[in-house]
């Protein structure tokens, strides 16, 4: 029983953060229909700020690393993606697949190639006793913190007048602006969002990993798309959930499989994706109806 | 007001508007019909900037609209209701009111009261205003497309065949708005295939026909004109209801 709830703390920690990741790639394709493959570097980029502003007091540092991706995502959408913005979807993938290679290759030959490792507050590697079982104070952090996201999210696409521009905008880009909707103003408010987000992810690797590396960004990327898909693409609180799922069936994996079989997890967790996506082509919250 | 000179529309080689020429005055409600894929739709995506012309002017109060984005268009009062209405689905009606006054420049506590003064024109939207409008009929949602357009507060209303799939009785309903608008004083530029209607409807009418206005008149001149009726017995067979 113990041993159950162990895995299942676990579980809930990693089903966080790829929310965290498939929102924050879903807030951008919800918008401009682009599958930001760069969304990992901005998470890369964003430890080697972190690394840099390491000895300020640990709010400031937070807060720089946050402003800093938000930073990048703004700027990734003005030089890279406006130009090609209403293109055809393989002409974005293939500008956000270059803009992720430039960003890695860019850090790789200035900073170098090895992994550093930061010296991060003690506290995030500690853990408490609930009876029997053990709790990271990280686990709670990244619960608290995927809690807190959904909810102010919610909050400001419901509530706010960004938000519900937003909204509009996504599920109808050219009408939001017959309405008089400034299309390069809820872009940016989209990149903002999906920056923040990366920069939250990208602290809460660094602290789990305790490693910082030109690569980083690029596994949590994929999983975030795939979260994303199995979501529905087009829904917020579908790539949430899908994310949510992933993170559940890759802990379930790691735990349930057969020891010589677990070098292999990830294999196991695309062939369950790709199940289904045969099940369910449209994903969780694919197109409802079609609009009239 | 409103004036088109030789406004020459394309999708990439393909052309749809050969150099069309109208105006609109002031106060005036006028008609553009024409058979399907006549080019009525890219004239009004042309007006709204969601196209841009290759040749040819579109002016607004003597000022070029051309390369003028659709938000700033709204901004400037023309809103157009497009064809097949483009709801937000996903929102409640009450939103889809609110994102119509995006370019209304209201202050604080007007808003409201507006909103009640367009919802008196749609009395089947004032009870359902809570819900989700994609669960609306095919003439709620026809009139929610109008009443978002009014709260931009415009000069100029662009509808796009509003009757496209309706009843005709639902038609009806929506042409009394209309004629209710322009006695108002609003300004109006109705794209139809419905003739019958918009040619009774509006003040004057323009035929327009594979990209090229091929007739143009006055309600009473048109309706005596026999050219008139060959042209629009051409496309309209079925639909006429007179
Ligand atoms: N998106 C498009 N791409 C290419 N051709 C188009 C497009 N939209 C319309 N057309 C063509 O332009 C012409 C005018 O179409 P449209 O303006 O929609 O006519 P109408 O609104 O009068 O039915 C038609 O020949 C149509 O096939
Ligand atoms: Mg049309």
């Amino acid at each position: 029983m113990t041993e159950q709830i162990q895995y299942l703390i676990a579980a809930l920690q990693l089903a966080s953060q790829d929310a965290l990741i498939a929102l924050g790639i879903a807030v951008v394709f919800g918008i401009m229909g682009l599958v930001n493959f760069a969304h990992g570097e901005i998470i890369m980029l964003g430890a080697y700020v972190l690394l840099v502003v390491l000895g300020l007091p640990a709010p400031l540092a937070i807060f720089a690393v946050l402003i800093a991706c938000a930073f990048v995502a703004v700027a990734m959408e003005r030089i890279a993606f406006r130009p090609v913005r209403g293109s055809s979807a393989s002409t974005m993938l293939v500008t956000s697949f270059a803009v992720s290679f430039l960003l890695q290759n860019g850090v790789i030959s200035t900073v170098g190639n090895l992994p550093q490792t930061p010296e991060l507050p003690g506290i995030l590697s500690e853990s408490f006793h609930v009876g029997a079982v053990r709790i990271q104070y990280l686990q709670v952090i990244t619960g608290a913190l995927a809690i807190i996201l959904a909810v102010g999210l919610t909050l400001f696409f419901t509530r706010t007048t960004m938000g519900r521009r937003m909204r509009a905008a996504a599920e109808d880009l050219r009408m939001a602006r017959l309405c008089g909707v400034d299309a390069n103003r809820v872009i940016a408010a989209a990149f903002v969002i999906s920056g923040l987000l990366a920069g939250v992810v990208s602290l809460l690797l660094v602290a789990q990993t305790d490693l910082v590396t030109p690569q980083m960004g690029s596994a949590p990327v994929l999983i975030g798309f795939v979260a994303t898909v199995i979501g529905g693409l087009r829904s917020l609180v579908g790539a949430a959930l899908g994310g949510f799922i992933l993170g559940f069936v890759t802990v379930a994996l790691q735990v349930y499989l057969p020891v010589d079989l677990r070098d292999f997890r990830d294999a196991f967790v695309f062939a369950f994706v790709i199940a289904f996506l045969v099940v369910r082509p449209q994903g969780l919250f694919g197109p409802a109806q079609e609009r009239v | 007001m409103l004036v088109l000179d030789q406004v020459e529309t394309r999708y990439g080689r393909s052309i749809a508007l050969h150099g069309i020429s109208l105006h609109v005055d002031q106060g005036e409600f006028v008609a553009v019909i024409g058979p399907n894929g006549a080019g009525k739709s890219t004239m009004m995506l042309s007006i709204a900037g969601v196209l841009k012309p290759a040749a040819g002017s579109i002016t607004f109060d003597g000022e070029s609209l051309i390369g003028r984005a659709p938000e700033r268009i709204v901004r400037d009062g023309i809103a157009l209701v497009p064809e097949g209405r483009h709801i937000f689905a996903t929102m409640s009606v009450h939103d889809n009111l609110l994102m119509g006054a995006t370019a209304g420049r209201y202050s604080k506590g007007e808003l409201g009261a507006e909103i009640e003064r367009v919802l008196e024109l749609f009395p089947a939207l004032r009870q359902r205003t809570s819900a989700s409008a994609g669960k609306l009929s095919g003439g709620e949602q026809q009139q929610l497309a109008i009443a978002r357009a009014l709260l931009s507060r415009p000069r100029v209303l662009l509808l796009d065949e509003p009757s496209l799939g309706l009843a005709p009785r639902v038609v009806d309903a929506v042409f009394d708005v209309l004629e209710k608008l322009s006695a108002e004083g609003i300004t109006i530029l109705l794209v139809e295939q419905n003739a019958a209607m918009a040619v009774e409807a509006a003040d004057r009418t323009y035929v327009l026909r594979n990209g090229r206005i091929e007739l143009h008149g006055k309600r009473d001149e048109l309706v005596n004109m026999d050219s008139f009726e060959s042209v629009y017995m051409g496309f309209a067979e079925g639909k006429a209801q007179s």
